[in-house]
């Protein structure tokens, strides 16, 4: 009896210690289906993609822009790690077919089709080429695309079949060449290498073009049943940008991946003397920053709608800097350089202009500006291909004297010694009065 | 008849104001208070040129806008607890029954003493204005007109929180109890402003949707901060000053006003406490 007893609480034991072990997988429980919309919307310069669970209840979409809701039963769920929702489209990725019905009030204005489209753009300039193609255009954008893709596969089983014939062709040529019975001249030529294909292409895909101008609105889903889906009703805001403009970042020569940005006309760029220092110029946006980031970040919960936010949208090109100096205006081109690490394991760079010739890309483009050759600098401005000062890219630059810096505590004690001197006087004249009024 | 009027109230304030005013002349406090705030808005100052010389570059709006609104915050602090200490202890010693039986009557009384604080305020600004201009010459910063605006807020403020100190003065009666109302009050303004503040830049830090303890807290400050931004004073300076440097000039205007009209509503219930009161403390 006794074994039997020791028996049962080992088992026990044992079984105790499996349950009471830390569990070191954790997968969230799958869920069902729930609907959600997604986004392709445009977000000021290029086309971005957002996930909106079911607990959101607003979009945001920029106006006058075409963007794309997208509805889809999916599986969603919570991710603890960063506190958000999310959707595990390869369990389930089902359109939500129907019409999306757009309304002020209560008040229908809009009813939208669901169509195909599709996002394409250059990879090489992403933000001049970026085009979403809607109906018919997309189907043929995507044809485009994949006929694209079918020839450059083509022509580079082509290239492969050119480089091995010419690989054995420069062998046996090479054999004749140090036999002597060709010169170098009469070496073959490589293949022309073959140009990339740099067209980006989306998938043909499914969802509600929206287009609309600013202002709050409301969205729900209508199925073919002619039915509401209750979780399609959301609150649309479309808003726009606030203002635009020149931008700058600018960082000295030293410290030239920790930018300052002066995105305000107003703002003022000071500095040091000697220094040499580069400014980046960009084109930029302001937004209320709730509507911005929500847009972006659907389950944002730090953005506030009494702040808001510049957004660089893209640099200014074709541009040049004009430059105000006490002693006249001068004119710097816009350069591309490349910053070259050092060798060895002390950390160390320079920036250097960029050579096509002997370097892939430029690490930035930039004016540079030498303190010791514009000592006397007092402001800078864009100029466009036509020199004309560009609205909005005047900053005032100063270089500031911290040599004086501890002079501001004896300025700062000045109002204690006036007042030291006004109370000695006033006790002063007191004890006369006394001294008279007594005598 | 309004010649009358103003020879009514005219003469009373204009004595009432100077006798104060050259009370707090011949006193240090005053000048250690002016002294005070200049060195808080110097080591922001040289905070910045700090900056600039490890980062060899810094871009502000307008330098000196934070040293500036520092010393308008600080000295209209001063003024408003003096206003509130002045007015209290004449309660306390009964001399404001005395006062109320001669030519001065409520209106005049609570004009004379807010007016001594103002125009010692208007002048410490003139002061701040030529300490601002040294500096800019002194370290070569950029000057701009907004500075006098800037000034100019911080005057309004200084109406709106003297004119608060008075109503606390009348409220709470004796000295003690009007600078605990006072005190309090613009602890809570300032503590909820400035905890918002905090609290919402050490949430971006850590991520938009990252787990976040501080979540809770930062909403609660957020909607308290949405409400008391359009009483608390300081609140209404900064914005208006926000508002001036972005070129937001309706924005300016509107808080600017809405600063005057909450100060003259504050002097309006400060004389009709006054007179309702009466000039006896309850002890």
């Amino acid at each position: 009896m006794k074994k039997i007893i020791q028996k049962f609480f080992l088992v026990l034991l044992m079984a105790c210690s499996v349950f009471c072990l830390p569990q070191s997988v954790y997968a969230q429980e799958s869920q069902e289906l729930s609907f959600v919309y997604g986004t392709n919307h445009y977000d000021g310069a290029v086309y971005s993609s957002a996930f909106i669970p079911p607990v959101v209840d607003t979009v945001y979409l920029l106006a006058d822009h075409l963007s794309i809701l997208a509805s889809r039963l999916t599986d969603v769920y919570y991710w603890p790690i960063t506190n958000e929702y999310r959707a595990d489209w390869d369990t389930a990725n089902i359109i939500v077919e129907g019409q999306l019905e757009i309304l002020r009030g209560n008040t229908v204005i809009d009813t939208v089709q669901m169509t195909e489209y599709v996002i394409q753009y250059d990879g090489l300039n992403q933000m001049d080429t970026i085009r979403l193609y809607l109906g018919e255009e997309a189907v043929r954008a995507r044809e485009n695309f994949e006929g694209l893709q079918a020839q450059y596969r083509e022509d580079l089983y082509l290239y492969y079949q050119d480089m091995n014939e010419y690989r054995q062709e420069f062998q046996a040529a090479l054999a004749d060449l140090q036999a002597g019975l060709i010169t170098e001249d009469e070496l073959p030529e490589p293949p022309e290498p073959l140009q990339d294909l740099t067209l980006f292409s989306t998938n043909l895909l499914w969802g509600f073009p929206i287009n609309l101008s600013p202002g709050n609105y409301r969205i729900r889903l209508r199925t073919n049943d002619n039915e509401v889906i209750p979780e399609s009703v959301k609150d649309l805001v479309i808003f726009e940008h606030q203002n635009e403009g020149i931008g700058y970042d600018v960082f000295s020569e030293e410290r030239w991946s920790v930018p300052e940005s002066a995105k305000n006309v107003n703002d003022v760029i000071y500095t040091l003397r000697d220094q040499i220092f580069f400014i980046e110029p960009y084109h930029q946006k302001q937004y209320i920053e709730r509507y911005y980031v929500r847009m972006n970040n659907p389950q944002d919960s730090v953005s506030r709608v009494d702040r808001m936010i510049w957004v660089s949208h893209w640099p200014a090109e074709n541009v040049s800097l004009s430059i105000g100096t006490t002693s006249g205006g001068f004119i710097e081109p816009l350069e591309n350089y490349f910053v070259q690490q050092l060798a060895g394991s002390r950390l160390g760079y320079e920036i250097i202009p960029f050579d096509p010739e002997t370097m892939n890309q430029p690490s930035f483009t930039a004016f540079r500006i030498d303190l010791q050759t514009w000592s006397n600098l007092k402001g800078i401005a864009l100029l466009d291909q036509d020199g004309k000062i560009i609205e909005t890219s005047q900053r005032d630059i100063h270089i500031l004297n911290t040599d004086l810096n501890w002079l501001v505590y004896p300025l700062a004690g000045l109002p204690i010694l006036l007042g030291l001197f006004i109370l000695s006087r006033r006790k002063r004249k007191v004890r006369d009065v006394k001294v008279v009024g007594v005598g | 008849m309004t010649g009358n009027i103003f020879g009514k109230y005219l003469q009373p304030i204009s004595v009432l104001h100077k006798k104060l005013r050259q009370k707090q002349l011949w006193s240090i406090g005053f000048f250690a208070a002016v002294s005070i705030s200049l060195i808080s808005a110097s080591l922001i100052l040289i905070n910045n040129f700090r900056y600039v010389d490890v980062n060899n570059i810094m871009v502000e709006r307008q330098i000196l806008s934070t040293p500036v609104l520092v010393i308008g915050l600080l000295l209209s602090l001063f003024l408003g607890i003096t206003a509130s200490v002045n007015l209290s202890r004449e309660y306390d010693k009964g001399t404001l029954e005395l006062l109320l039986y001669g030519p001065v009557d409520e209106v005049a009384f609570i004009l004379g003493n807010f007016w001594a604080q103002i125009s010692l305020f208007g002048w410490t600004m003139v002061g701040v204005f030529i300490w601002s201009n040294i500096i800019i010459w002194m370290f070569n910063l950029a000057f701009d007109l907004s500075l006098l605006l800037i000034l100019l807020g911080c005057v309004i403020m200084a109406v709106e929180i003297v004119a608060f100190g008075l109503l606390t003065a009348v409220l709470g009666g004796k000295t003690r109890n009007a600078l605990v109302v006072y005190i309090l009050v613009l602890a809570i303004f300032g503590g909820v402003q400035i905890g918002d503040t905090l609290v919402a830049n050490l949430v971006l830090i850590s991520g938009s949707t990252v787990t976040d303890p501080l979540l809770f807290l930062r909403n609660v400050l957020e909607t308290a901060n949405n409400v008391l931004r359009w009483v608390s004073p300081y609140a209404q300076l900064q914005r208006s000053v926000n508002a001036l440097l972005v070129g937001a000039w309706p924005e300016y205007l509107l808080l600017l006003g809405l600063m005057l009209v909450e100060g003259s509503v504050l002097l309006f219930f400060s004389i009709r406490s006054l007179a309702a009161k009466g000039v006896r403390t309850t002890s």
